[in-house]
């Protein structure tokens, strides 16, 4: 997929994935999360940043952005948490998409849900990458 | 502080994050997250970039944004949390940031409603800014 052949509008087609206590463990080792509800335990919930890494990673895995793509901006709404095991899907649409000074800025949004349809959280992330 | 949104008014910061960012936890953080870009693994690739040298992940530095929030704010915060920042500046491999949050309006009466901005942002050793923007949270009772 060619992020430069693709229109502001385009959707993704939807994906799934859940974290398990491991993910967890090794989100929180890598960001030395040290919030409570990030601790091991039955009251554990999945970092809330790590919902949306999650969903990022995979578009720029899906886009295959080149080396040098770059973060420029990030927003992001919390609504429901989420435990671990919990199946999340997710949809995303290209929002933004323009070339500006010889690099391409995209704007991603991306909403997250349970199995039950009920909103989890969204995400909108600004890149700049290499044209 | 925490989260006791009845006595929060605008001025009052959130504790600050700590944190060296070293090259093993933007490693690790590559491995956790999915994101292998070269810019944050590979020496020699990021000499020929614009940073002439590895950066962090700015989603790893953005983590600690997060985190302080959750701290505050334990319930509010994964149920009503929101964020918008810009990333400013990269965190290179070595560096000590820190977090600032400020509360810069608080509406609504006390209770549950309530909605609290934050002026929040990662701050690099020498005080640039590497992400600044706002936060909000609403007191769920």
């Amino acid at each position: 997929m060619n992020l430069g052949e693709l229109q502001a509008g385009h959707r993704f087609p939807r994906y799934q994935f859940s974290f398990t206590d491991s993910d967890i463990d090794a989100y929180v080792a890598a960001t030395g999360d040290l919030s409570p509800s990030a601790a091991p335990g039955h009251h554990r919930i999945v970092p809330p940043m790590a919902l949306i890494a999650a969903g990022l990673s995979h578009m720029i895995q899906l886009l295959g952005l080149s080396a040098g793509t770059v973060h420029a901006g990030q927003e992001c709404e919390f609504l429901l948490p989420v435990r671990p095991g919990v199946a999340v899907f997710a949809d995303t649409e290209l929002v933004a998409s323009s070339v500006r000074r010889g690099s391409r800025f995209a704007t991603v949004a991306t909403q997250f849900f349970d199995a039950r349809g009920q909103k989890l959280a969204a995400s909108s992330s600004t890149v700049i990458v290499p044209a | 502080m925490t989260g006791d949104a009845a006595r929060i008014e605008p001025g009052q910061r959130l504790p600050e994050i700590v944190k060296q960012v070293t090259q093993e936890q933007v490693g690790a953080y590559a491995e956790a997250a999915g994101d292998f870009n070269p810019i944050h693994l590979d020496e020699t690739y990021a000499a020929g970039t614009q940073f002439g040298r590895r950066i962090a992940h700015g989603m790893l530095v953005l983590a600690f944004v997060s985190e302080m929030m959750a701290t505050a704010f334990p319930r509010e915060w994964p149920t009503t949390g929101r964020l918008k920042v810009r990333f400013k500046a990269p965190v290179f491999p070595g560096e000590t940031v820190r977090t600032t949050g400020e509360a810069i309006s608080v509406s609504g009466a006390s209770g549950p409603g309530q909605v609290i901005e934050y002026r929040v942002g990662v701050l690099k050793p020498d005080g640039t800014e590497a992400i600044a923007g706002q936060a909000f949270v609403t007191v769920t009772g």
